[in-house]
């Protein structure tokens, strides 16, 4: 077990700042420790293995454990070997010398922790399981240092009583995965206690002490019980969003205010970024600094680390990557990887993605914006932005599991058309560096000394109004460019011939998207936007973005709740009277009846005769907008911008142009 | 069974006189009354396999809320079509309905079967070359005849894209590879995964996203 | 929220982990069903799911016409030498892919099958019993009956558009023929309606 320990400590990867453009993509505080050399590695070993002796030789006599002496001792013994574990391991990571030479000291440092848990918190002679009252102590002591491989992890939880195991896994499981508040998962682990401690009473004699200290080792709250499962080993970062620009800063340290520019002539924010809270600790009063917007990103290469650690992952993605090498022979396609998309992808040297010995993925990209609350909370409109991604290169059976799906963040805010550039900008970047030079993972199931993966994403699939907004695309109400694939005018909707569409080029909207970057002002953005429908979109941070070949048109929005919806029910009139789009579509001269039904004749009748009889503009409030709506169309009355066609403003209008004759 | 009225009774109250009939929208193939009651007692009588979730059987009437997604693809892929064809195939329209009337019934009719297999050939597990011309094909079909019957109608936006569809599917693959069930299935599990909002307190995550809502009363402690 | 997703996926990954405890692997299909990321919406996989439950052994001759087509599908599968047994064990269903199948007297729903027949031909039939020839075969076969083809009826509308691949048959029923339950054959549940009288549609439901 601790030879184990010891390859883990140093040759597992490592953590989330080491995925810069490195060689290998080690770490860069190579640079910064201080050259050790061989004959301070002996002296060290040496030390060790004197202070080993000494503890040994306190355990062996010891008399009394709750003494103060022995527990002093035991304690200063405890901080000895875990500082020394500590810097043990930071040379291991930072300097030039193998890692075998760091084993053995690291394997005799494990051992002699274990042991001294085992002696601090009692372990009965001859019991197979470790007590249930070194369950969470032991594990959070060793793992809170290294970064065990999944393999490891479980090894050790193997060891402990199955029933203790389950009944701290229960309310963790149900927290996490279903719905159940942190009170009530406490509540929990206090029911299942009981159910425990009910199932093992035998008649007046109780517990037997075995199942007493197992009773006893049971996690208090659910904290704790997540700290004895930690070893899933979720890395997230915490980012803060500004609330009023609604650009992202990467952390860990945030200034207090805003200081981002939206243009170089424009002034700083200055919207408060953080704010502090204070609160108790051990009797003292402390505070700390917390952004107003905080937003968890997770770390996409300690988390495709974790993932290829999975049993059959990396063969599955192996077999993918030659798949997707080589020409799709047969007419007939199945699945996304055997269309031509991913046949065009290239890799950082321009050759073909898939053909390479590292191992490379692909990725879909999607992003959709809802409410957390399910509108429960009446009047306000919390949204969501949640951001995820699916590797195509799994097969369909697998793709979709919960532990191959990679969320990327939830946004907590829903950033406006203008800011989501600067939103997403930071996320996209690190998205691309895993494409340019990608995660060396130092250890694999098929390659246990390590090897590089590279991930690219093939498109981007949502539906079509958030795709315009993350691609910088104009929606289907933009004057000119209203469709998100082609640059058809609106005026030339009708054009049903496919060959006569005028196809976007990606260069084009590169050009227009980089001239809507550097205008000076908003004033100006919103002129090239409205010349070019494009606006600047945070997808251009990926090199190899191309968005004429990466845009879907998701189906199921198009054309089941698109076109067959709109059959339905305004072809075929089944349901229209609920359908509150009402499109006058027929006449295409006539105003499109957009917000409301069609008033029905008697309330046209009773609007025409109120318009005739009114004296003065007053006489006509009370009008509905859709009366009003048809009364002055019926006078002449322009009637559009739609938006600006108010109530007070239809009322004025038609008295002015009818109601003084 | 076809009625002689050529318009139903309730379309009557939207389009008295000629120059509403203008101005609103006569929905001049719409479904009679009757027709509406054949179409929800046909999809009530229909057997399905479990798996396959039918529309409502007061399709049209009020209080059957909004429907999904595949309610609508499992309307037009089987139960509309089969239900016109009895209603208003050529053969099956009474004679005392106008030749102009039932010809036109009869086009929107062949409308419906065009878009049904236009999209069931875009939303299939399998496809390919092939298969996408002649969803291309089926759906530039489908939307000349839509403007055959109603000349002075503008397409919708939605409308348009369905004919980009036709080179994503080799490009992509079958479109069950690139839809947005994954992700709306993500996002109603997340919804569901606990997020410590607890009521009565005044929790981080409230603080999360009700501050940012500046100009909507604050959330209080309840 | 991203945290606790983050930590319930992790979860997910080392319950699948085969050295994962088995005391705790056993929560995973639990778990499993309530996430049902994976249900539907998929490709078929080349599968047949024997179901294990509430089987049990039928005497050939209670269903009449059973003998004959059995041995009529042991003379036409080459299987000459193959005598008619006395009993079979009869199931509720089997899974064939991801689509279950049932004898229409357990789940009416299920029993409406559409099967590509010798001459490839698309054939719309009801299943009236579900059943292996000995209770510890692999192989299940399934009877069925099939809907007797309609007569060619020009004034169908249907018929002018093949590729919506509707079936026109008349509600009346053929003889009993075995038909063995593999995915060559492109079993699928289907959408029945009646359309005039003794008439039925059928439409193939498959994900194909």
């Amino acid at each position: 077990m601790c030879v184990i320990y010891a390859h883990i400590a140093f040759e597992h990867f490592v953590p989330q700042h080491s995925h810069n453009s490195l060689p290998f993509g080690r770490p860069d505080t190579r640079a910064q420790a201080n050259e050790v050399s061989f004959d301070d590695i002996f002296n060290l070993d040496i030390e060790i293995e004197e202070h080993v002796r000494a503890f040994n030789t306190l355990c062996d006599n010891i008399v009394a454990l709750e003494e103060p002496s022995t527990q002093e001792a035991l304690h200063e013994h405890f901080l000895y070997f875990a500082g020394k574990q500590a810097q043990v391991f930071n040379f291991a990571t930072s300097t030039k010398i193998a890692a075998r030479t760091w084993e053995c000291i690291l394997e005799s440092l494990a051992v002699v922790l274990l042991r001294l848990h085992q002696v601090k918190y009692g372990q009965r002679r001859g019991e197979d399981a470790i007590v249930g009252g070194t369950l969470t102590k032991i594990l959070i002591v060793f793992f809170s240092s290294n970064n065990p491989l999944d393999t490891e992890f479980l090894s050790e939880l193997n060891k402990f009583d199955p029933t203790t195991l389950l009944m701290s896994f229960i309310p963790v499981i149900l927290h996490d995965h279903g719905k159940l508040s942190i009170k009530w998962s406490d509540n929990l682990l206090k029911l299942l206690r009981l159910a425990l401690v009910s199932a093992w009473t035998r008649g007046v004699e109780g517990l037997t002490f075995h199942h007493q200290s197992l009773v006893d080792g049971l996690p208090r709250n659910l904290t704790t019980a997540q700290k004895v499962f930690f070893g899933t080993g979720a890395v997230t970062h915490t980012r803060a969003i500004c609330p009023k620009c609604e650009t992202l800063f990467d952390g860990p340290e945030f200034p207090a205010r805003c200081n981002s520019k939206r243009f170089p002539s424009s002034s700083v924010c200055d919207e408060p970024l953080t704010e502090t809270r204070t609160y108790q600790h051990k009797g003292e009063s402390l505070s700390r600094s917390y952004p107003i917007l905080p937003l968890e990103e997770q770390d996409w290469p300690s988390w495709k680390a974790r993932w290829l650690q999975q049993d059959g992952i990396e063969e599955m993605l192996e077999a993918s990557q030659k798949y997707m090498a080589k020409q799709h022979h047969e007419d007939i396609l199945r699945d996304f990887r055997d269309g031509d998309a991913v046949r065009n992808l290239c890799g950082p040297d321009g050759k073909p993605f898939f053909v390479s010995s590292a191992l490379r993925t692909a990725w879909t990209i999607s992003g959709d914006h809802f409410n957390p609350y399910f509108n429960k909370l009446a009047g306000k409109k919390a949204s969501t932005g949640c951001y995820a991604m699916l590797c195509i290169s799994l097969p369909p059976s697998v793709r979709y599991r919960p532990e191959n799906v990679f969320l990327i963040t939830a946004l907590p805010c829903d950033p406006s058309v203008d800011n989501i550039p600067f939103t997403l900008g930071p996320i996209m970047r690190r998205i691309n560096d895993q494409w340019k030079s990608g995660v060396w993972i130092k250890s694999t199931p098929c390659y246990p000394s390590g090897r590089r993966e590279q991930s690219i994403v093939a498109n981007l699939v949502t539906d079509m109004p958030g795709g315009s907004k993350l691609c910088g695309r104009a929606q289907h109400n933009h004057g000119k460019h209203f469709c998100a694939m082609c640059l058809l005018l609106k005026s030339n909707i009708n054009t049903i011939d496919p060959s006569c569409f005028p196809m976007r080029s990606c260069l084009q909207e590169r050009d227009a998207a980089m001239r809507w970057l550097q205008a000076d002002s908003q004033k100006a953005r919103d002129a090239v936007f409205q010349e070019t429908g494009i606006r600047w979109s945070a997808f251009w941070e990926l090199e190899y973005w191309d968005p004429t070949s990466m845009v879907v048109v998701d189906t199921m929005h198009n054309l089941w709740l698109g076109l067959a919806q709109h059959h339905c029910r305004l072809m075929l009139g089944i349901d229209w009277k609920r359908h509150n789009k009402f499109k006058a579509t027929v006449d295409s001269e006539h105003p499109t009846y957009t917000g409301f039904v069609n008033p029905t004749t008697t309330e046209l009748d009773k609007g025409r005769a109120k318009l005739q009889k009114a004296q003065s503009e007053t006489q006509l409030h009370g009008v509905k907008k859709n009366v009003l709506w048809v009364l002055s169309y019926e006078a002449g009355i322009e009637l559009t911008p739609v938006k600006e066609m108010t109530v007070p403003t239809l009322t004025r209008r038609l008295w002015v142009s009818t109601g003084s004759l | 069974m076809p009625s002689n009225e050529v318009i139903g009774s309730e379309l009557v109250d939207l389009c008295m006189d000629e120059t509403q009939q203008r101005r609103s929208r006569p929905i001049r193939d719409a479904l009679t009354k009757e027709e509406c009651r054949f179409l929800q007692n046909s999809i009530r009588t229909t057997v399905r396999p479990p798996s396959h979730r039918a529309p409502p059987s007061n399709l049209g009437d009020e209080g059957h809320g909004k429907l999904k997604a595949d309610q609508w693809r499992s309307l037009l892929e089987f139960d509309v079509p089969v239900a016109l064809a009895q209603l208003w195939s050529k053969e099956s329209q009474s004679e005392t309905v106008a030749a102009e009337v039932a010809e036109r019934k009869e086009k929107m009719l062949t409308a419906t079967m065009y878009l049904s297999i236009a999209i069931e050939l875009g939303t299939s597990f399998s496809t390919s070359r092939k298969k996408a011309e002649q969803y291309t094909e089926y759906m530039i079909k489908y939307l000349q005849l839509l403007l055959h019957l109603y000349p002075s109608m503008a397409l919708t936006a939605n409308q348009h894209t369905a004919l980009h569809v036709g080179p994503l599917l080799p490009h992509f693959g079958p479109a069950p590879g690139w839809w947005m069930f994954p992700f709306e299935r993500l996002i109603g599990a997340l919804q569901k995964v606990n997020h410590n909002y607890q009521r009565g307190q005044h929790s981080f995550f409230v603080d999360l996203l009700i501050k940012p809502t500046n100009h909507l009363p604050k959330a209080s402690s309840r | 929220m991203v945290k606790t997703f983050a930590n319930a996926s992790g979860m997910k990954r080392l319950l699948s982990n085969s050295a994962c405890p088995a005391v705790l692997r056993q929560t995973l299909p639990i778990i499993n069903r309530s996430w049902a990321m994976d249900e539907g919406l998929h490709i078929e996989e080349d599968h047949v799911y024997p179901n294990i439950v509430k089987g049990y052994q039928r005497l050939i001759g209670d269903m009449p016409g059973l003998a004959d087509a059995l041995k009529r599908y042991f003379s036409s599968t080459g299987q000459h030498d193959h005598s008619v047994p006395t009993k079979v064990w009869s199931t509720p269903s089997v899974t064939i892919g991801r689509t279950k199948f049932s004898p229409v007297t357990v789940q009416q729903k299920e029993s409406r099958i559409i099967y590509l027949d010798h001459q490839q031909v698309p054939v719309a039939g009801e299943i009236q019993i579900v059943f292996k020839l000995g209770k510890g075969s692999d192989t299940y076969l399934i009877g069925v009956r099939r809907y007797l083809p309609a007569p060619l009826d020009a004034a169908n509308p249907l018929t002018a558009f093949p590729e919506f691949g509707a079936i026109v048959v008349l509600s009346a029923l053929g003889d009993l023929e075995i038909i063995p339950a593999t995915t060559s054959i492109h079993c699928s549940t289907s959408l029945a309606a009646s359309w005039k009288t003794n008439t039925l549609i059928v439409k193939n439901t498959s994900r194909i």
